[in-house]
Formats: structure tokens, sequence, C-alpha cells
């Protein structure tokens, strides 16, 4: 009898453990279930999400291209729709670097996904510009070997063969492009405010309060966290060196009152602006991406730098050492001083994809106090804009607006003269969109497109 | 080898649990929603393409299940606005619903 009645309440038990079990089992795939329709939801809703952006760039381009409305009426314009009460989309525009950045968030229920896109100008069919040439005084001569494929604009109208002593007679059938007089109607010609409003650089986080630093600073792996900070101020000399480190969107300011030398394989990602008023020197195989450099006197990129972003300088800015230039960057010489040297140079077989502005105050041709140079061996990408000389032996894939071409032949200089120079208007993909507007230009068009979820 | 048939038996009562469970409360699984992208998508450059701009129902077999895709048309000179719905015919349930802006020439 005993035993019996051990044995029902061992039933029971096992009872009691196998509800215990199935529902156990039962909350789990329902749980399972569960997770996966929010999971679902999400995935749905960022689908609309990504639509909605979508839709809002899509706007953007038709209101630029084809609401007749001018581009300065468009720079800056918010563009916004509500489709229902949990879709909407907020178009946003600034220019960057001469190209308009266009941020587009489309919102769905709890998902919003941004689109960010490099909106630049399609070549027209025909006769936009290799060279456009805006010196009245003299005619452009060509001399050597220079091929241009592209519409030569002339201001002065004239536009010759020539030769130095000894040397090969220009080919004018080397020109493949119409050559046409212009008139200044036809280009709007560079406003000093107006520029200032295209080529202003981003200031990240100056309005934070700043680290500072006394004396000199090395930055390196130890302390790289200080860049970090949304301020860095550092009294004198700055070396950063074998720093890996990727700021992202949130934007950071380094700014020195000396010298800033980075090096030693250094990885600088995102939208920092690194500021001083002497000299930056970036080398030693260095690689920046999204950065500002702002410098007072000179910025200097060699020994096999890899550089993406804004570099701005009063003084000078040379290229060399093999380093590449990612399109679309913008080298800019910015100064209102007559300074002695204004000048941007790509030397040594530099490879850039760059619009490329000499922006000095002197445009006295005699004095050749400033230049843009493109040394034979180097490969330039992009717009080379010049209020002065220009000295072009390279290989220009794009265009060249230049008060004046420059040879130098000691001890002679030969005034807006064009020697040995491949310029090929047709290895541009997409033009910057700049205050000097042909009538003949295509229409606004996506280049780069980036999304964030 | 009883224990072993119990198991068995028990794992797949288990599998065909959680799949039930899902089809009852999610019904729409992501290769759906995938599916149901792909399709809206093409539905459009058809549309637009065609100039016919989403004048009826277009029915696609993908799978094992037959979907309906329809939209809405709000043009505005060159930029046409619409909103796809995707459906699951056997069901009768909106997958997913896209508001959609082109530009058409």
């Amino acid at each position: 009898m005993p035993t019996l009645m051990n044995i029902k309440g061992f039933s029971l038990v096992s009872v009691f453990i196998i509800i215990f079990i199935l529902m156990t089992i039962l909350l789990a795939a329902l749980n399972f279930a569960l997770k996966r329709k929010v999971y679902i939801k999400r995935d749905i809703d960022t689908m609309r999400a990504s639509c909605l952006a979508e839709a809002g760039m899509n706007r953007f381009l038709y209101v630029i291209n084809r609401d007749r409305l001018g581009l300065q009426d468009v720079l800056g314009l918010e563009l916004e729709k509500v489709v229902s009460p949990d879709e909407k989309y907020r178009v946003e525009n600034a220019l960057l670097g001469g190209y308009i950045l266009v941020k587009s968030s489309g919102v769905a229920g709890s998902r919003t996904v941004t689109r960010k896109a490099l909106v630049g100008l399609l070549p027209g069919p025909e006769g936009n510009a290799a060279i456009i040439n805006s010196s009245h005084e003299h005619p452009l001569v060509i001399a050597g070997r220079t091929i241009v494929n592209g519409a030569v604009y002339v201001a002065s109208g004239k536009l010759m063969a020539g030769s130095i002593e000894g040397e090969i007679y220009a080919r004018e059938n080397l020109i493949n492009g119409e050559i046409v007089q212009y008139h200044p109607d036809d280009i709007l010609r560079f406003d000093e405010n107006e520029y200032f409003d295209f080529f202003d650089p981003p200031n990240y986080g100056t309005r934070q309060p700043a680290r500072f630093f006394p004396g000199n600073l090395t930055l390196g792996e130890d302390n790289m966290n200080l860049i970090e900070s949304p301020v860095l101020s550092v009294e004198n000399n700055l070396e950063i060196s074998s720093v890996a480190l990727d700021i992202g969107g949130q934007g950071a300011s380094i700014v020195a009152g000396g010298n800033i030398e980075i090096t030693g394989d250094c990885r600088l990602y995102g939208l920092l602006r690194i500021e001083t008023a002497q000299s930056i020197t970036i080398r030693n195989d260095s690689k920046l991406v999204g950065v500002t450099l702002v410098a007072g006197d000179s910025i200097i990129f060699r020994d096999r730098v890899l550089f993406s972003g804004q570099a701005v300088s009063r003084r000078a800015i040379r290229v060399t050492g093999g380093t590449r230039i990612r399109y679309p960057s913008l080298l800019m010489i910015n100064s209102d001083e007559k300074a002695e040297t204004g000048i941007i140079e790509f030397l040594d077989s530099a490879i850039a994809g760059v619009i490329a502005v000499n922006d000095c105050g002197c445009t006295i041709p005699e004095s050749f106090c400033e230049t843009i140079l493109v040394d034979s061996g180097s490969l330039v990408q992009g717009a080379i804009i010049c209020r002065a000389g220009t000295q072009l032996k390279g290989i220009l894939h794009g265009f060249v607006l230049t008060e004046y071409f420059r040879l130098k032949r000691e001890p002679i200089t030969y005034i807006n003269w064009l020697e040995n120079a491949v310029i090929d208007r047709h290895k541009l993909g997409f033009l910057p969109v700049l205050p000097a507007i042909f009538n003949n230009y295509g229409e606004y068009a996506i280049f780069r497109l980036y999304e964030e979820i | 080898m009883e224990v072993l048939i119990a198991a068995a038996i028990f794992l797949l009562g288990f599998a065909f649990l959680v799949h039930l469970t899902d089809r009852i409360i999610c019904r729409d699984s992501y290769d759906d929603n995938i599916m149901a992208l792909n399709l809206a998508s093409k539905y459009l450059e058809r549309s637009i393409v065609s100039d016919s701009l989403l004048t009826g129902d277009i029915e696609v077999e993908g799978g094992d299940v037959s979907y309906t895709v329809t939209g809405e048309v709000n043009s505005d000179h060159n930029l046409v606005c619409m909103r796809i719905y995707v459906k699951r015919s056997k069901i009768d349930k909106n997958l997913i619903q896209l508001y959609v802006e082109k530009i058409i020439d």
C-alpha cells in the first residue's frame, strides 16, 4: 500500500513537470514570434524610410533642374513633405568644396534613413570649355606638344601657334574643339563675396570650450583620445604620429599656434578640422579622409600621402612625393594680401582629383606673385581656377579657368603661353558647381551617394 | 530506442509549433518583404517605361504565393508621386506600402 501511494505521488509530479515543460516551450515559441514580428516591422519601416529619403533626393533634383530656380535660390532651401502621419521626408543642402551636399532624411514609423549625396553638374553636350582664358591683352599661344580635347574660350579672341627657338611648332589641329571668343556676359565672373560662400571651409565645434595644452604636444597611440574632444588647442607645435582614428560625423577641431606635422602612417577619418597660423605637413603614408586643413602659411603633402577633403592656405600648397588626392577635394589659396608667394604646386608624379583655386589678391601678370603649377609627370583631375598665372606642364583631366598662362624659360618668362600640356575636358565626368556658369552646362545629378540608417 | 523516437517526435513537434506561431503572428517573413520590394521596384520601372502609370493591378507568382501590386499616381509635371501597395492575395494583407517620387522625361 505505501508503494502504491508513492507511485501516485510521482505521477502528480511528472504531470507538473510535463506541464511546466510544455508551458516553457509555448512561451519560447511565442516570444520568438513576437520578437520576429518587431524585427520585421523595423525592416519594413527601414525600407519605407529609404524610399522616402530617395523621394526627397529626387524632389531636390527636380526643384533644382526643372523648377527654373536659380542655384542661389536653391542653396540652403529646405524641402519638407509630410506624406502621412507616420511618413515624411526632409531635405537640406549646402555647398561643400564646389559641390552641393544634399542630405535627405526619410522617416517611417520608428525608423529614419538619411541619404547624403554630392550633387554636381553633368557636362553639357558640346562646347564645354577645356580652357577659359580671361586675358584680354595677351593672345593665347599654344606651343610644343600641347593637346587640348575640348573647347577653348579666349577673351582676347586670339589663339595662335608658337614656338620657342629650336623647338617644334605646335599644331593647331591638336585642339579638338571649337575656339570661341567669349564676352564677359557669357560667364559669371568671380565675385569675391560669392566666392567665399562657395569655398568657405566648415568649422567644427569651435563654439565648444577648448582643451588647452601649453607648449608643444605630441599625439600618439597613448593619448589619441584627446582628438575626440570638440576642440583641442595647443600653444605651440603639434605632432600627430601613428594615430588611427575615426571621428565620424560628430565633428572636432584641432588648433595649434605653431606648426602641425602629421606623420608615421596616421589614419584620420571624419569631420575633423585642423588649423594653424603656421604650416601643416602631412607625410609618411598618412591617410586623411574627410578632413579640413586650414593653414596661415603652407600646407605640404609628401611621401605617399592619401588625402580626401579640403585644404585652405594663405600662402602655398605643395603636393609632392607620390601623393594621391581623391576627387572631389578642394585645394585653395585664399588671401587678401598681395603676398609674394601664393602657389599651388603639383610635383613629382602627384595624382590629384581636385578643384584647385588660387585666389590671391595680386593680379599683376608681370609680378608672377602667385600661380598654380602642374609639373610634367603630374596628373590633375578636376578644375583649376586661378585669378593669375597658371603653369601647366602635366596632364589635366578637366578644365582650367585662368587669367593667363605662364611659361618660364630662363631668362624669359612668356605670358599667356601654354607648352607641352595635355588638357582633356571629356575625362571629367562630373563638374563642380561654381560661381562661373556657362549656358551650355547639363543638369545637376548625383555622382556620389551615401546612406545612413 | 524508444527514447530517441520520442525525442525526434518532440523536436518535430516543437519546430512545427514555432513555424505555426510564426505564420499566425508574423505572416510576412523577411523573404516576403524582399520579394515585395523587388516587385514594387519592377512595377515602378515598368509603369514609367510604358508610360501607362499604374493603371491596374499586377499579379505576380512568387514561389508558392501570388502577390498583387497596386499603385496610386499623382503627377506633378515631370515628377511622379506614387504610393505602391504590395499585397499577398491569399491572406489579403498589405505586406508593404512604399511612397516613391520619380523624375520622368
